[in-house]
């Protein structure tokens, strides 16, 4: 192991800046090779060193460290599950001194990784990924304990994800009226893109968690969860909630593209993703009267700097607890 | 009309960890629309606030000028302007698309009555069209002299409402100059209040809008090494540079009236002394920092009266060479009359009489056709006791912190360090901080970033009138005197050099010299 670290530090030559250390486990290749696409393109703009862990379940015993490009900004530990605690060693003397460290963790957070808690300490930010989680029940209670004993700051992927809906959201229904309406509509319809690749798995996360912040700070009771012809029914008490998969090819997957409400008057506001224009029209409309659409900008979590932002500098306010208190109170089948 | 929540923390959809501007729904009107800074910073600037979805979800854009157009013609002219100026590019075609349509112009006089009246028939109309609440910007991009005119008329036809008013709001933006000296400064101030209330005008100084100065208060009150050594006990000196290799351009008639120290020095630099000197506000609020930046305003020494020559160096550029080529000097200009004593070039010593700076000069030198662009303050500590390293070198370099406003913006540090080797040598080097290395993308030019505080009634980065009277107040004296004796030597510099030898005397008297940047 003394030799592998050496190696690693001979290969620092230049001296360069750095903005954070960005520390990314991953158990799976498919959420390896996502998470290599999505820091790609924040690398690109950000100087940072980023440490690549992928843990080969199944493979023979084995620690490797290698670099990915040729400034080594950019490295890569490979290693067995039975040498997976060696890693924080290898991993310590590559880190820039006084920056962020940020923890990627691309593995189910309800299973016990014996490296999650060393990683943790050296963290500034844990960021978790839900498309890791096997249960999402289970994950949004492990969160919620997390949250409220962790002494680091936290992110959630898929919170970060549904940032800009949220922000959209509190636009859409800023004043007292609006906000009214929105408690009384009694059916809240979420569209959203059933895309599985080669990524993604759980394309319906960001839809749950849309239904369940707004569930949570709108304060509704649940009743009871439904799967019909491959839809989220969701009851709360005096309203319903459908999320609909469809399908949209130039669409990343699970992003949500529509979201209506309606109440008992037959008022309805339909927000609609363009997604040439990465703009929400709005439409508000009854059987016999529409008012003008406007539209409103929506941050889509694609280019580094937006990533950047959402995952690294934006803190969960406790709307992120709140959801997932909602969340974890629902026996999720699938998402 | 909906109930607005007064406090967003009311509605609990809104959550106070994303802190994002929330520019109100509003129609901004902008008067002298035909003019060189819509098109080349306002436009754009509106059109990269839509490319960041950082203007408001019900929003149009009015042109008010003199000249006779469709709002298609100005569309299009408007087109070619953030085709040409848009810090983003290549222009997005659908979101061009729908930011034009929100574009209009209308044709008037500024001081036309029926231009008003019908203007407040058209924007009601787009009220309708846009939902945009009755709420107004109105953008003065005029000649000075138009100001409190079109204020007057605006009041006039009920386009100002009252603050009292909760439903809908009005505010003014103006650009500069505020006046052309106290006593103007100060009518054009009784002017405009007399139509609308203070806090319903926007004193627009785009350095202010800058990344870097914005940066000034985060450098400053979240690092407290440098803010606990920031005071008289560990600085020597201050200097501000505003240097430009440009000459005055088409601006000459402009210039003639002006002069640098109206153009520059009155507004941007005294903005950037007031914020390097402040102490620590209260809150982060428009005034609890405005309160702090006028107590360094009314706490800078008066020139002495009878020495002005002696206090404040002028100097007007001659012919010269910039970047190898050679250049005219400013009285061959165009516009420019052939024996102006009109200065290009300020240099002075303020001493801001408080305790944290009683003792500490603070230099201040702006000019044309110096040999680069560029804006910076430098923070030059005392220096360490010498004799410890007495025989390693005959002076040991002060501790120099450069804040690099543009271009190249950043902050640099200047130490001294060991030569390696067997022998003990001293060299300084820098410690140096790129905003372009570590955040790469470029920023919001600063106009984006005052409209939207404007659209969202945050008035911070705007000069509150007090400021604004307060520097009048110390200038105004020295540009008398100016205008009373002529000075003997114009032009004084050749360009491409860093002034006259007068400015070089001024700091070289107490023992310092100029950096040279």
């Amino acid at each position: 192991m003394a030799a592998l670290i050496r190696v690693g530090v001979n290969m620092e030559k230049e001296i360069k800046g750095h903005l954070f250390n960005l520390i990314i486990y991953t158990a799976e290749k498919r959420r390896a090779d996502y998470f290599e696409q999505m820091v790609h393109s924040l690398i690109e703009k950000f100087p940072s060193r980023v440490i690549h862990i992928r843990c080969d379940k199944g493979g023979t015993s084995h620690v490797k460290l290698e670099p990915c490009d040729h400034r080594c900004e950019h490295m890569t530990i490979s290693s067995s599950l039975e040498k997976i605690d060696e890693v924080p060693f290898v991993i310590l003397p590559h880190l820039v001194p006084d920056l962020p460290i940020y923890l990627l963790w691309g593995d189910d957070p309800t299973a016990e990784n014996p490296i999650l808690s060393a990683l943790e300490k050296l963290s500034t930010r844990l960021i978790f990924d839900t498309e890791s989680a096997v249960n999402l029940q289970a994950f949004a209670q492990k969160m919620l304990n997390k949250v409220e004993t962790l002494n680091i700051e936290f992110m959630d992927i898929s919170w970060a994800e549904i940032a800009g809906w949220r922000d959209v959201i509190s636009q859409v229904f800023l004043t007292r009226n609006q906000l009214n309406y929105l408690r009384q509509c009694n059916t809240i319809h979420i569209k959203y893109n059933q895309l599985n690749d080669d990524f993604i798995q759980h394309d319906t996360v960001q839809a749950i968690y849309l239904q369940g912040w707004l569930a949570a700070q709108l304060e509704w009771k649940f009743n009871q969860v439904k799967e019909i012809d491959g839809e989220h029914h969701i009851f709360y008490e005096g309203r319903k909630v459908v999320l609909t998969p469809q399908k949209r090819a130039t669409l990343n997957p699970g992003l949500i593209f529509e979201i209506s409400c309606i109440n008992d008057e037959k008022l309805k506001t339909t927000l609609t993703f363009a997604d040439k224009q990465s703009k929400v029209m709005v439409y508000i409309s009854t059987p016999d009267h529409c008012e003008v659409p406007y539209s409103l900008q929506l941050q889509v979590m694609q280019t580094g700097a937006t990533a950047m932002k959402e995952m690294f500098y934006f803190r969960p306010s406790h709307h992120y607890r709140n959801m997932l208190n909602a969340i974890g109170q629902i026996p999720w089948e699938s998402f | 009309m909906s109930m607005s929540y007064d406090d967003q923390s009311l509605n609990p959809l809104i959550e106070k960890t994303r802190q994002f501007k929330a520019p109100d729904s509003c129609i901004l009107v902008i008067f002298g629309a035909t003019g060189d800074l819509t098109a080349r910073k306002l436009v754009p600037a509106l059109y990269n606030l839509a490319h960041a979805g950082q203007l408001p979800a019900h929003f149009a854009c009015v042109g008010f000028a003199r000249r006779d157009k469709t709002h298609d013609d100005f569309r299009k002219e408007m087109f070619e302007a953030v085709s040409q100026f848009s810090r983003t590019k290549p222009i997005d075609p659908n979101l061009w698309q729908s930011f034009s349509e929100q574009l209009f112009y209308h044709r008037s006089e500024f001081d036309n009555e029926e231009g008003y009246e019908s203007l407040k028939k058209f924007l009601e109309q787009l009220d309708n069209q846009f939902g945009t609440k009755g709420n107004r910007v109105y953008y003065l991009s005029t000649q000075p002299s138009f100001f409190t005119s079109i204020t007057e008329k605006l009041n006039h036809h009920g386009l100002i409402y009252d603050i009292e008013d909760r439903k809908k709001w009005s505010r003014l933006i103006i650009e500069k100059p505020f006046g052309h000296d106290l006593e103007s400064a100060q009518k054009l101030q009784n002017d405009l209040t007399h139509h609308m209330d203070e806090s319903q005008i926007y004193r627009i100084d785009h350095y202010l809008g800058k990344e870097t100065v914005q940066n000034l208060l985060v450098f400053r009150f979240s690092n407290p090494i440098f803010e606990s050594l920031w005071n008289n006990k560990h600085i020597d000196h201050v200097q501000i540079t505003v240097s430009e290799d440009i000459g005055i351009g088409s601006r000459g008639r402009f210039f003639e009236e002006a002069g640098l120290l109206r153009d520059i020095v009155q507004n941007h630099m005294m903005q950037l002394v007031s914020l390097v000197a402040m102490e620590p506000p209260t809150s982060l609020y428009a005034n609890a920092i405005r309160d702090e930046k006028m107590k360094v305003m009314e706490s800078i020494r008066y020139f002495p009266v009878g020495d002005y020559d002696n206090a404040i160096v002028r100097g007007q550029y001659a012919a010269g060479i910039i970047n190898g080529e050679p250049v005219k000097g400013y009285r061959e200009e165009e516009n420019v009359d052939p024996q102006s004593t009109v200065e290009t070039f300020a240099a002075m010593e303020l001493n801001i009489d408080n305790w944290r700076w009683a003792g500490v000069p603070f230099f201040l030198r702006a000019g044309k056709r110096l040999p680069k662009r560029a804006t910076e303050i430098s923070i030059t500590f005392k220096e360490a006791p010498g004799f410890l390293f007495a025989k390693q070198t005959s002076k040991v370099d002060s501790n120099i912190l450069v804040i690099r406003i543009q271009p190249d913006e950043g902050i640099s540090l200047k130490m001294n360090c060991k030569v390696p080797g067997l022998s003990s040598q001293i060299q300084p080097v820098k410690m140096d901080f790129r905003y372009s290395t570590y955040f790469g993308s470029a920023p919001p030019e600063a106009y984006e970033r005052l409209i939207c505080d404007c659209m969202s009634g945050d008035s911070t980065l705007f000069a509150r009138a007090d400021e604004v009277l307060a520097s009048w107040k110390l200038f105004t004296p020295i540009l008398e005197h100016w205008q009373n004796t002529s000075p003997a030597t114009f032009p004084n510099y050749q360009s491409g050099t860093w002034g006259p030898e007068e400015a070089d005397r001024l700091i070289e008297k107490t023992g310092r010299k100029w950096r040279l940047l």
